[in-house]
C-alpha cells in the first residue's frame, strides 16, 4: 500500500480542504510544537480506525465553527487516495451544524471506500477496504507517536502476535499445537496409532502378561510425565516472569543511581543558588536618597548650587554692609543739622512745666509766655517731649533687610554637602562597583540556574526512559529484589531438578516402550508397531518444523533490523540486536556486542534506531507475507537526536526503499525559522507546517495550520 | 514456493526422520514430489499436509488418518 493523496477538511487545526500529495520515499513534515504535526497523525489515526464511529466534537475546527452560520452546516472529512493492487480511497466524513443556542450537531457519519474495477469506480464500505488492504494487524506496525512508543515489544504478546501473523506458524496449527495441546492431526494420528497398536498387542495371546505388565508401565511414566512437563512449564514461566522484574530492576537499577546522583546535584546546586542570591542587595531606591546616590548623576547642578549659593551669600553680605553704612550716615547727618546738643527732656521737671504753663510765664528765662505765642507752644511742646520719654520706650521695630533664614539655611547645606565631596566624586565608582558586584552575582545565580536547568531536564529525560516511572517508584525499586531473587532461584531449581526428572523418565518411556516394541516383532502387531513409530516421529518432525519456523522468522527479522542498525547509525558505535524470545512467548529487543557483551544502557538515539531498525525488519517481513508494501508513519521519532545525526538519518531513510512519513521539528533553529542548510542537504520531499498568521495565544478559533511544500 | 512446499520442507528437515528413514528432503522440494516419492514417510508427511489442508476439522483428520494408516499398512516395511 502507498499512500498517494490525503486530504483533511475541517480537522481540528485543519481548517478548510487541505490536500497532500505524496511520493513512496521519504516525506518529511516540518513543523514546531503546535503547528498541527501530531494533528495530522490523529486525522490519520482516526480514518484507519475501523472498530467505531467517532464524531468528537473536539475533532471540528474551531475556526469553522465560530464562522459557520446558525442552521447551515459544513463537513469534517479525512480521505486517502492509496496505490494497493490498483487505486483506491477510503474516506471518512461527518456533518456538523450550529443550531438556534450556537450549539453544535453532528450526524451523517460516512465511511466509503472506492476501488477501480477497469475502467470503473466501484463502491465499498470503507473499513472493509482499509481492513482488506491496510489490516489491523499492519497498521500496528506502521503508526507510531514519539519517541518512547517505538519498541514494539513493549507489550509482551507483540512477538507472539508479529509470528502468528506475518510467520508460517498459524499454518502448523492444524497439525501441531504444542506440547500441552493434542488438539492437532500428528497427536491424533499418534494416539490413534498407538492405541491400534496396543489392541494389536492386546490381541496377541502370546505375550499378554508381560503385554500387561508393560503397558501398565508405561501408562504410568506417560502420566508422570505429563504432570513433570506440566510443573517444568509453570517453573519455567515463572522463572521467566521474576527474571523479566529482575532485568526490569536492574535497568532502573542505574537510572536509581542517576537518579540520586541527579537529586544530589541538585540540591547543591540550589544550596549554591541560594547563597549567591543572598549577597545580592538591588535596594537602589532607597539607596538613591538614603546614600546620596542621586548627586552622582547632578554634579553639574550640585556645583551650579553651589555657585549660586556663594553668590547670594556675598550678596547678602555687601547689601548688610551698605545697608549699616546708610544708617550710620542719616544718623550723624541729624546730628551734625541740629547743631547744638539738646537738654534732657526732664530739664525743669515736669510739675514746673505744668506750672508755667498754667501762668503763661517762662521761669527759666523770667519773662511772658502768652498763649498764642510761641514761647507758650515751646513750653507745651517741651512738656509732651517730657510725658512721652516718661512712657515706657516701645522699641522701634526695624525693618530686617533679610528677615527669613533660607540663605542661611541655604549656606549651611552647601556646606554641610561640601564636606562630602570626596564622597560624592567617588560615588559613581560606588555606584558602578555596587551594580558590577550585583550583575556578577546574578549572572553566577543564572549559571546556577541552567546547570539547575540542565538537571532538570536530565531527570525528565532518565524518567520518560524508565516506562513512566515515577521518581518515587524508582527510588523505591529495590523493595521486593530479594523476594524476587529468592523466587527465580526456586523456579530455576526447580527447572533444573524437573528436568532432570523429565529425561529420566523419557529415557525409562523409551526403554519400557522399546521392551513394548520388541515384543510386538515377529507378532501380528510389528505393523502396527512401526506405523506408530513412524506417526511419532512425524509428530516430531513437525513439532520442530514448527519451532524452526519460529527460529527462521526470528532469524530474519534479526538479519534484516541489523542491516538497518548499521545503516542508520553512520560513523559510530551501533552493536547487534538481539530479539530475546521468553519461555512465555514475550520477547525483548537487546544490543549486544560482537563478544556477546549485553549493552545494558544504550543511549536514546541508539534506542531510537535500534527500535527503528526492527520496525523497518518488521515492516519487510510484512511486505514479504503480504507482497505488499506499507508505509510507516512517524510522529516526532527523533527528539533526543543530536542535529547532525538526525539529518545523516533522514538523508540515510531516504535512501531506503519505503514510504517513510516523519513529523518533525528538525530543521527549525531555536528563533522557529527554517535552517535552510539543512534542508538542502536532503534529498526528500518536506513540507513546512505553521500556524497561519496572525493568530491570537489565547483563542483557539484563530489557529489554522498552513503547510507549504518546501522542497520536492 | 508455496506455503505447503515450504511446511513440507521444514517437515522432511528434521534430521531424525531422515536420518532413520534414510531420505534427502532436498529430493522433495514439492508436495507433488513428495507424493510421488518410493519412500513411504515421505509420501505419509505429503498425504498428511495435502490431506489436513489446514483444516481442524475432525472429520478430515480420521479421513486423512484413514488414507495415511492404509497407505502405511501396505507400503512400511
Amino acid at each position: 500500500m502507498i499512500i498517494k493523496e490525503i486530504t483533511i477538511e475541517n480537522f481540528r487545526s485543519y481548517y478548510g480542504v487541505n490536500t497532500i500529495k505524496f511520493n513512496d520515499g521519504l516525506m518529511i513534515f516540518i513543523g514546531d510544537n503546535g503547528d498541527g504535526k501530531t494533528t495530522f497523525f490523529e486525522a490519520l489515526e482516526w480514518l484507519f480506525d475501523t472498530s467505531k464511529q467517532n464524531l468528537d466534537l473536539r475533532l471540528i475546527s474551531e475556526k469553522k465553527i465560530l464562522e459557520l452560520p446558525e442552521f447551515e452546516s459544513e463537513v469534517l472529512r479525512v480521505s486517502m487516495t492509496f496505490d494497493h493492487d490498483g487505486e483506491k480511497i477510503v474516506e471518512k466524513s461527518f456533518s456538523f451544524s450550529k443550531d438556534a443556542n450556537n450549539e453544535i450537531k453532528t450526524s451523517n457519519f460516512q465511511f466509503k471506500g472506492f476501488e477501480n474495477e477497469g475502467a470503473e469506480r466501484v463502491p465499498i464500505q470503507g473499513g472493509r477496504l482499509l481492513d482488506r488492504c491496510f489490516e489491523a494487524a499492519i497498521r500496528k506496525y506502521c503508526l507510531f507517536k514519539g519517541e518512547e512508543n517505538l519498541n514494539v515489544f513493549n507489550n509482551p504478546d507483540a512477538l507472539n502476535y508479529l509470528i502468528e501473523t506475518f510467520s508460517n506458524i498459524r499454518q502448523f496449527e492444524p497439525y501441531y499445537n504444542g506440547e500441552d495441546d493434542t488438539s492437532g492431526f500428528t497427536d491424533y494420528a499418534e494416539y490413534q496409532s498407538r492405541k491400534a497398536f496396543e489392541k494389536a498387542m492386546k490381541s496377541d495371546k502370546q505375550n499378554s502378561q508381560q503385554e500387561k505388565d508393560l503397558s501398565s508401565k508405561l501408562d504410568l511414566l506417560r502420566k508422570d510425565l505429563s504432570d513433570i512437563r506440566q510443573r517444568l512449564k509453570s517453573n519455567r514461566e515463572n522463572a521467566t516472569n521474576y527474571s523479566t522484574k529482575l532485568n526490569e530492576i536492574e535497568n532502573s537499577k542505574e537510572a536509581s543511581e542517576l537518579l540520586k546522583a541527579i537529586n544530589e546535584r541538585l540540591k547543591s546546586l540550589r544550596e549554591k543558588k541560594t547563597q549567591t542570591e543572598k549577597h545580592i542587595n538591588e535596594e537602589y531606591s532607597i539607596k538613591l536618597l538614603d546614600d546620596m546616590w542621586i548627586l552622582g548623576g547632578f554634579s553639574s547642578i550640585f556645583e551650579e548650587f553651589q555657585q549660586k549659593v556663594s553668590l547670594f551669600s556675598r550678596e547678602k553680605r555687601k547689601l548688610e554692609r551698605e545697608e549699616d553704612k546708610l544708617k550710620g550716615k542719616q544718623e550723624l547727618a541729624k546730628e551734625i543739622a541740629e547743631g547744638i546738643i539738646p537738654l534732657s527732656p526732664n530739664i525743669p521737671d515736669k510739675i514746673s512745666m505744668q506750672e508755667m504753663i498754667k501762668d503763661e510765664f517762662c521761669k527759666v528765662c523770667g519773662r511772658d509766655a502768652k498763649e498764642g505765642t510761641d514761647a507758650y507752644d515751646f513750653m507745651v511742646n517741651k512738656l509732651n517731649d517730657l510725658i512721652k520719654s516718661q512712657q515706657p520706650i516701645e522699641k522701634e521695630t526695624e525693618k530686617q533687610l533679610f528677615p527669613n533664614s533660607f540663605l542661611r539655611e541655604l549656606e549651611q547645606k552647601s556646606s554641610n554637602l561640601e564636606y562630602n565631596q570626596a564622597e560624592i566624586n567617588n560615588l559613581i565608582n560606588t555606584i558602578r562597583d555596587t551594580i558590577e558586584f550585583n550583575e556578577a552575582r546574578k549572572a553566577d545565580t543564572n549559571k546556577i540556574q541552567e546547570s539547575i536547568d540542565i538537571e532538570e531536564e536530565n531527570k525528565k529525560k532518565l524518567l520518560a526512559q524508565n516506562d513512566g516511572l515515577t521518581e518515587e517508584q524508582l527510588q523505591n525499586a529495590y523493595e521486593n529484589i530479594k523476594n524476587w531473587w529468592d523466587y527465580k532461584g526456586q523456579a530455576e531449581k526447580q527447572v533444573v531438578i524437573l528436568e532432570k526428572e523429565e529425561s529420566e523418565k523419557q529415557k525409562e518411556l523409551e526403554k519400557y516402550q522399546e521392551e513394548y516394541n520388541n515384543l510386538a516383532k515377529g507378532s501380528v502387531a510389528d505393523t502396527y508397531r512401526k506405523i506408530h513409530s513412524a506417526l511419532d516421529k512425524i509428530k516430531n518432525a513437525f513439532k520442530n518444523a514448527k519451532e524452526k519456523n519460529t527460529q527462521d522468522f526470528l532469524f530474519q527479522l534479526e538479519d534484516r533490523a541489523n542491516q538497518y542498525l548499521e545503516r542508520l547509525n553512520i560513523d559510530g558505535f551501533y552493536g547487534i540486536i538481539k530479539i530475546i524470545k521468553s519461555a512465555d512467548g514475550a520477547a525483548r529487543i537487546a544490543l549486544q556486542d560482537r563478544n556477546d557483551t549485553f549493552i545494558s544502557s544504550p543511549n536514546q538515539a541508539l534506542k531510537t534506531t535500534m527500535y527503528m531498525s526492527v520496525l523497518f525488519a518488521v515492516s519487510d517481513l510484512t511486505a514479504l507475507k503480504r507482497d505488499n508494501d506499507y508505509p510507516l508513519i512517524f510522529d516526532a521519532p527523533t527528539s533526543s537526536f543530536s542535529p547532525q545525526k538526525e539529518s545523516d538519518f533522514f538523508k540515510v531513510i531516504s535512501d531506503i526503499n519505503k514510504q517513510c512519513i516523519i513529523f518533525t521539528k528538525s530543521f527549525l533553529t531555536e528563533n522557529g525559522m527554517l535552517d535552510n542548510n539543512k534542508i538542502d542537504s536532503q534529498n526528500c520531499t518536506i513540507y513546512r507546517m505553521e500556524k497561519q498568521r496572525p493568530f491570537s495565544n489565547l483563542d483557539l478559533s484563530t489557529i489554522q495550520t498552513k503547510l507549504t511544500l518546501i522542497k520536492e | 514456493m508455496n506455503n505447503k512446499d515450504k511446511m513440507l520442507q521444514l517437515v522432511l528437515s528434521d534430521e531424525k526422520l531422515n536420518s532413520f528413514y534414510e531420505f534427502n528432503a532436498d529430493d522433495f522440494p514439492t508436495v507433488e514430489d513428495a507424493l510421488n516419492s518410493e519412500n513411504p514417510i515421505v509420501v505419509a508427511v505429503a498425504k498428511i499436509i495435502e490431506g489436513v489442508a489446514g483444516s481442524s476439522d475432525r472429520s478430515i483428520f480420521k479421513e486423512t488418518y484413514n488414507e495415511v494408516i492404509n497407505y502405511l499398512n501396505q507400503n512400511i516395511l
